[in-house]
């Protein structure tokens, strides 16, 4: 195994986008919902 | 095809493997040929990720089970965003922090040598044999459709990934994934578009939408709890969760993919990227398949798709039979092309009375339809117990070999390839990986140059790949083989995963305790295989929670009698 403390292994990195991971993960789950509820009317629209 | 479409397809092809070889140039050590030393940015590594998990059958077979089934497989990818961001919270950063090779490499680290060894051989075991059917399954399509012999197919597919896997490793794998992803995506947009516009002048997109509606193909989402029902919103959420965290988290040919990126940061963006991208992709290839059931609605489709099983039955004994279903197919398709324009012309009149009526009618046409199909399918199973009666694989490419303009067929049929070579090549990385890093290097030959273990390594790769084209060459003889072995991995997902949650959130966990519970979840998984209806999806949660709940048990108990012994001492 590599060495613990090698540069690549800095985990607290902050993401380049939304200032933390927490507001990514949110946009990635609030996606999945607003793909459900848009597959939800797009069947029904049609039906 | 034509001359132009074997132009394109050699091309395109060509074109890929030089790029692998000249990106994949210079690894002078195993970090470089089985990590591309850790150098790779998030978007090459996301499309790597997502063009090894979509294989050919993706693309072949995705489009021709929403032109039988609709589109409710897509509620199967629903928990994969969870997944990853699971993923992106626990196994990222852990595997970044070790340094690893694998995620077994890990699994030493974290519990003992016995759980990495039993984690190692399940996955060289599985992964070893659905390597063979990743090359074998396309080739076998692709040999019916273009009407070459199977072992001409699987020896380009699997030869040419041989050539850059062996000469560029794992950097020539990502970065010809991310143009096979682009070149597979752009060949499926095409496709898309001809079947719009070969819709008859009269018929709009709402008319296609509305038609496949009816004929129950736009059913999307299914909020129903049924544990038989393979896919609903809620299996889709919790077992497709679990098999996206086995899978990405614990199969080593998608853990090589982001253990690439160059940072933490770099790997979960890739990671989060598929979460976005993966569910509306899967969306967009059944939506293609619905649209050219539409198309099959005006233009009268064969009543098998797959040419060699009609025309071995058509110079069968049941001849006879086959065209006189072939005569009710056709039939039927004459009045249901008939009723979808009277259903079309009462909607565009508002006419609901007349709607609802003609509705009723399509539906119980379009179940007779179905009925007559399946009937040929038991047909040519009777006319021949080894023919290959997943006509769904064929509906797909019927369609771009007959309808496609002559140039295009050549693209999608490059993109069919292109997509098996960038899963087969993942597939042989990880393997040969895991060969190197879990059992070469670990168990026969623990020090030696870099130089060695670069020459291993590449031995490896080529071994495997030789050993997909082998299998690919005997998987027909196989039979109902091929399908075991595709069952064969969702027998073993929920352990591996058991084991991974043990190791990530349950500290106090050893590797006796690992090793038992792996041991007895896997025998709760083929207990219900074996004796229970459950569908196969939710095997990955049993198995999971049986070997945590009793890795969790055991440990309990060691550490009483570990506290009780020092009590008594």
């Amino acid at each position: 195994m590599e060495n613990l403390n090698s540069n690549n292994d800095n985990i607290e990195e902050m993401p380049p986008i939304l200032g933390s991971w927490k507001k990514i993960y949110l946009v990635v789950l609030l996606n999945l919902f607003g793909l459900i509820i848009l597959f939800y009317s797009f069947s029904e629209a049609f039906k | 095809m034509r001359q132009l479409d074997w132009i394109v397809l050699a091309t395109t092809i060509l074109f890929i493997v030089l790029y692998g070889m000249w990106k994949g140039r210079g690894s002078r050590n195993i970090k470089g040929f089985l990590l591309a030393d850790r150098s790779m940015k998030w978007y090459t590594v996301a499309f790597a990720i997502m063009a090894t998990q979509a294989s050919a059958i993706t693309f072949t077979s995705t489009p021709g089970q929403a032109y039988v089934d609709g589109m409710r497989f897509v509620q199967f990818y629903f928990g994969l965003p969870i997944a990853m961001v699971i993923l992106c919270i626990t196994a990222v950063p852990i595997f970044h922090k070790l340094g690893v090779y694998t995620a077994y490499e890990y699994l030493e680290n974290r519990f003992d040598t016995k759980t990495r060894v039993l984690t190692t051989l399940i996955f060289l075991i599985s992964r070893g044999l659905a390597a063979g059917i990743t090359i074998y399954a396309p080739s076998l399509i692709l040999s019916v459709m273009l009407g070459i012999d199977i072992w001409i197919t699987s020896i380009i597919i699997g030869g040419l990934v041989i050539i850059y896997t062996t000469s560029g490793g794992v950097k020539a794998v990502n970065y010809t994934d991310f143009f096979q992803l682009i070149i597979v995506m752009t060949g499926m947009c095409i496709a898309l578009g001809v079947a719009l516009y070969l819709l008859p002048k009269e018929i709009s997109f709402t008319d296609a939408l509305s038609v496949s509606a009816v004929m129950g193909k736009l059913n999307t989402i299914d909020f129903s709890l049924d544990f038989r029902n393979r896919y609903n919103v809620w299996s889709g959420i919790i077992g497709g969760m679990f098999v996206a965290l086995a899978y990405f988290g614990t199969d080593q040919s998608q853990v090589q993919r982001y253990l690439t990126g160059e940072s933490v940061t770099q790997s979960r963006l890739a990671l989060l990227f598929n979460g976005l991208a993966k569910v509306p992709m899967q969306f967009f290839i059944l939506f293609i398949g619905v649209m050219v059931f539409v198309f099959f609605q005006f233009v009268q489709p064969p009543l098998v798709f797959n040419p060699v099983e009609v025309g071995k039955v058509k110079s069968g004994v049941r001849a006879q039979d086959y065209r006189q279903l072939e005569e009710k197919h056709n039939n039927l398709f004459q009045k249901k092309s008939e009723e979808i324009r009277e259903y079309l012309q009462a909607r565009h009149q508002h006419d609901d009375v007349r709607i609802a009526e003609k509705k009723k009618e399509l539906q119980l046409l379009q179940q007779r339809y179905d009925a007559v199909r399946a009937e040929a399918s038991n047909l040519l199973e009777e006319n021949d117990r080894k023919s290959d009666t997943r006509d769904t694989n064929y509906i797909f490419l019927t369609f771009v070999l007959t309808y496609l303009p002559v140039g295009l067929v050549g693209l999608i049929f490059a993109c069919i390839f292109t997509a098996s070579m960038s899963s087969s090549s993942g597939e042989l990385s990880a393997l040969a990986t895991t060969s190197i890093i879990d059992v070469y290097k670990r168990f026969i030959k623990r020090e030696a140059s870099e130089k060695h273990y670069l020459m291993v390594s590449r031995i490896m790769m080529a071994f495997w790949g030789l050993y997909g084209i082998a299998f690919a060459q005997y998987a027909g003889r196989m039979g109902s083989l091929v399908e075991a072995v595709n069952i064969l991995g969702s027998l073993f997902y929920g352990t591996m995963l058991g084991i991974f949650l043990l190791a990530f959130y349950f500290k106090p966990v050893k590797g006796t305790a690992a090793f038992v519970g792996a041991l007895s979840g896997e025998i709760v998984v083929l207990y219900c295989f074996r004796f229970t209806s459950i569908a196969w999806l939710w095997y990955n949660v049993i198995g999971c929670f049986v070997v945590v709940g009793v890795g969790i048990i055991l440990s309990v108990f060691e550490r009483t009698k570990t506290s009780d012994s020092l009590a008594s001492s």
